[in-house]
């Protein structure tokens, strides 16, 4: 291996990039076994130094607990100022206390999380990429200054209204009305559903049709903090899913907000405002789910070299090598797509079409899906039990795979790119 | 055959170190080959739900009569033919004495089979080779069943019995370059002149089309837009300068499934076909679906037989090729494979048998044949790709038989209905919603 970087080294020209050549070296991957092809050569010391102390707060902090909260339907509040002194909250955005790192290292930091549980990876994404994002991106300088320092912190929280009881897919079709009364307030009616952390939120960025088109194009955002009377908030129960996390359904009773309420930007006018928010978490995910599935693969390879039948280790057969093999093909191409985004992004960000980001969300949260079974059914009855992450991983990625666009929402915002042709509605035949 | 019984001792090969000049390596490659190859079209038990046990005799004599043939006159030849993209004539005499020409129509020279007879027959066929079973689809199911069901009675006398005799060859002219999966919107045009009509327009892989004696053209009547059929009669299509007048085909070469028949673009410019050529009982495209509609499962029966044909060559050749020093049947990641072969292939046989009930009783919808054909096409693909695999190099060749089932299960695949189509037929179903 030393040869091979030396020799790379002497005969390829001086790098300019800063991120070094893969040396080929996998043997002590970052990412551990699962690293087939160098993956760890893709990044820095600086980038990887960040991935690792992010899982040493996983494996104190998350690890240790999270059978337990998911057990018991828990959300573990007092972990959020945690994570906010770990630097994780709204880490990708500038200024305003929060960490100004890049898209490949916000990356990084969101597979580790999610090797820990899809639902804390989801806190952050909603937290960072939604909520604090949706404020930094549209928001006014008070709003910023208001709210972005204290969500860096995670003294306060945030959350993200726009999906509706019967506007999912299509949030074009919401029917949350935001009207202005004499005097310029702005007075808010209407049902969110399925958004994350609406019952601890501080502080809810809320979407509606100011009903100056009466369809997507006047649909504007609200900072809505979670106390104004007329505001509330309602944990939706006995999920099978991100058990570990919190959705909620809000309803929103004439929430009477002074004008500045409303994010002014002219970036946030129309559903272009959310979506543009929604590729930020769709980024986050294309990585999130590779840490899930690396980390049911590692539960499994763990397993089956250590579970011995008929007087073999488990994996000691063909059946369960062929598996494994696949699986870390999988997690591999993954981490191949999610790196390629990633530098895509932070090189060239307006780059990033949403088909760029559909490809990845489309595929890795499949694949990691299909690892999380597979490896769940490696493990026999054990793997039915939250001793064993897998199944978790795959109970949890059932929410991931639907949310922030099911597979079908990808392939047609693909679809759409390939043809020209939309295809998200037809007209009866 | 195991490991252990096998005659190591006696292979020249086992000490070549003693014994090195014994060995005529070209000649043990062949021999080799020769035994890797000779059991692949053997019989082996695929009953494992007891299908067999409740068979009817006429179904048995039916299914023993085509397996008949293919073993004898099939299988030696037909590789060549499908290399060559020729049709075996040859095989026409010895394929009527099977006596399943025609298929569950009776009388005029119809053997009158039931559902399940017909089926088991067509599997058979197709177990040998897809392109026969082709042609006696187009024969039989499409030309002979549109005569019987749309002709007079003075038109059945005249036809059928020749047809059913393999003396007459017939072929079903509806498909269009422009109208696959919307044949209903077909563009050939009939225009009456006193006792004859004047044909025009194009058709597009027509099995047979080149060699037919006898082709059923549907085209749009001029006068009142219903779609119509007519026969055009050719004395010996073998002969190329037998083509009547305003009638041209042209082969379509270059198949790369199904090679063995051969489909053709016809092309009608004012072709003229008398009144006593039109089978009085086709009044619109109606009716041209009630032919389709007895026709829909013939393809799911001929999946089924592509999927036995590669499951058993793929059966017996992990028991004859030994790799690490034992059959390559003895890993697990064989045996995993050929187990779920057989469980797909069990399920396409139970819905080819409940199609055969369904249909003999009348039962027997769109909707069911939708998922008859959507459910065994898509299977046997996979079930003809999985023994490809597992023959690895071998299963490229020819003489090993799968990769031909295979590409011939592509064309089977498509035909009567992609998987699209299909899926949309059914998708109405369950919705009530129209997608297509």
């Amino acid at each position: 291996m030393n040869t091979a970087t030396t020799n790379a080294t002497t005969n390829a020209p001086a790098a300019t990039h800063p991120i070094p050549a893969p040396s080929g070296d996998i043997s002590a991957s970052f990412l551990g076994p699962v690293d087939l092809t160098g993956l760890d050569g893709m990044f820095s010391a600086e980038e990887k130094a960040l991935a690792l102390r992010v899982r040493g707060f996983v494996d104190e902090h998350i690890r240790p607990n999270i059978g337990r909260w998911y057990d018991q339907a828990v959300f573990p509040r007092e972990i959020v100022p945690e994570l906010g002194r770990l630097g994780v909250l709204g880490m990708h955005l500038h200024g305003y206390g929060c960490a100004g790192r890049t898209a490949v290292e916000y990356g990084l930091a969101a597979q580790e999380l999610e090797a820990g549980d899809s639902g804390l990876r989801t806190f952050v994404s909603v937290q960072g990429s939604l909520a604090m994002s949706a404020i930094h991106k549209h928001g006014s300088e008070e709003q910023k200054s208001q709210w972005l320092p204290r969500m860096a912190t995670g003294e306060a929280i945030g959350c993200f209204g726009l999906t509706e009881p019967n506007a999912g897919s299509d949030p074009a079709s919401m029917t949350t009305t935001a009207r202005q009364a004499p005097g310029g307030d702005w007075v808010l009616t209407g049902t969110k559903r399925w958004i994350g952390l609406a019952t601890l939120a501080d502080v809810a960025v809320i979407w509606a049709q100011t009903g100056a088109h009466g369809d997507g194009r006047g649909v504007r955002g609200f900072v809505v903090p979670t106390d104004t009377p007329g505001f509330h908030a309602e944990a939706i129960g006995q999920k099978l899913s991100m058990r570990a996390s919190v959705q909620c359904q809000i309803t929103l009773d004439e929430v009477r907000l002074p004008a500045e309420a409303i994010l002014p930007a002219d970036s946030a006018i129309g559903l272009k405002g959310p979506f543009q928010c929604l590729n930020e978490a769709r980024y986050g995910i294309i990585w999130g789910v590779m840490g899930a599935a690396r980390d049911s693969f590692n539960a499994v390879l763990d397993y089956t070299m250590g579970r011995t039948q008929f007087g073999t280790p488990l994996a000691g057969f063909q059946l369960t090598q062929a598996k494994l093999a696949d699986m870390a093909v999988a997690i591999n191409t993954g981490y191949l797509l999610a790196h390629q985004i990633g530098r895509t992004k932070d090189a060239t960000p307006a780059s990033v079409s949403p088909a760029m980001i559909s490809t990845g969300k489309l595929d890795n949260c499949r694949v990691a899906i299909g690892i999380a079974r597979e490896a769940r059914e490696m493990l026999g009855g054990n793997g039915i039990t939250l001793d064993y992450s897998p199944l978790r991983h795959a109970n949890n990625l059932e929410s991931v795979r639907t949310y922030e666009g099911t597979d079908e929402v990808h392939q047609l915002t693909i679809g759409r790119h390939l043809t020209g042709l939309g295809a998200f509605t037809r007209t009866e035949g | 055959m195991n490991a252990e019984a096998m005659p190591q001792a006696t292979d020249p090969r086992a000490d070549p170190l003693t014994n090195p000049r014994t060995v005529d390596w070209a000649e043990d490659t062949t021999g080799y080959l020769e035994s890797l190859r000779s059991g692949l079209t053997t019989a082996r038990d695929t009953d494992y739900l007891l299908l067999e046990q409740d068979l009817p005799e006429d179904a048995r004599r039916a299914r023993q009569s085509v397996r008949d043939f293919v073993d004898r006159h099939v299988l030696p030849v037909i590789n060549g033919y499908w290399e060559r993209a020729e049709f075996p004539y040859e095989l026409l005499e010895p394929l009527a004495a099977t006596g399943v020409v025609g298929g569950s129509i009776a009388g005029h020279g119809g053997p009158g089979l039931s559902r399940l007879a017909a089926g088991l027959a067509t599997v058979e066929l197709s177990r040998g080779d897809g392109s026969m079973n082709t042609f006696l689809g187009v024969q039989a199911n499409l030309s002979m069943g549109t005569i019987n069901m749309l002709g007079s009675e003075e038109q059945k006398q005249r036809w059928l019995p020749d047809m059913a005799a393999l003396r007459k060859i017939g072929a079903f002219a509806l498909t269009e370059p422009r109208h696959g999966s919307d044949s209903a919107n077909l563009e050939t045009t009939a225009r009456r002149e006193g006792d004859t009509w004047v044909i025009n327009g194009a058709k597009r892989w027509i099995g047979n089309g080149s060699m037919a004696h006898l082709v059923v053209v549907f085209a749009r009547d001029e006068a009142d837009g219903q779609v119509k059929a007519f026969v055009m009669e050719r004395e010996d299509p073998r002969d190329p300068e037998d083509r009547p007048e305003g009638f041209d085909y042209q082969v379509i070469d270059g198949k790369v499934g199904k090679r063995a028949i051969l489909q053709a673009n016809l092309a009608f410019r004012g072709l003229r076909i008398p009144e006593e050529n039109r089978l009085p009982g086709a009044e619109g495209f109606r009716d041209v679906s009630r032919v389709l509609a007895t026709t829909r499962g013939g393809a799911s029966w001929e999946a089924l037989g592509h999927a036995l044909a590669c499951f058993e060559a793929a059966v017996t050749y992990a028991e004859v090729r030994e790799q690490f020093g034992r059959p390559v049947g003895s890993n697990q990641l064989v045996q995993n494979t050929l187990a779920q072969m057989l469980t797909e292939l069990t399920a396409i046989q139970l819905l080819c048998f409940r199609m055969a009930e369904l249909q003999e009783s009348g039962q027997w919808t769109g909707s069911m044949a939708s998922i008859a054909k959507m459910h065994t096409a898509g299977k046997a693909r996979w079930i003809a790709q999985q023994a490809r695999d597992l023959l690895a190099g071998n299963g490229l060749l020819l003489d090993f038989h799968v990769a031909r089932h295979l590409t011939d299960m592509e064309v089977v695949h498509t035909y009567e209905g992609t998987e699209f189509i299909q899926s949309l037929l059914i998708g109405r179903k369950i919705t009530g919603r129209n997608a297509l």
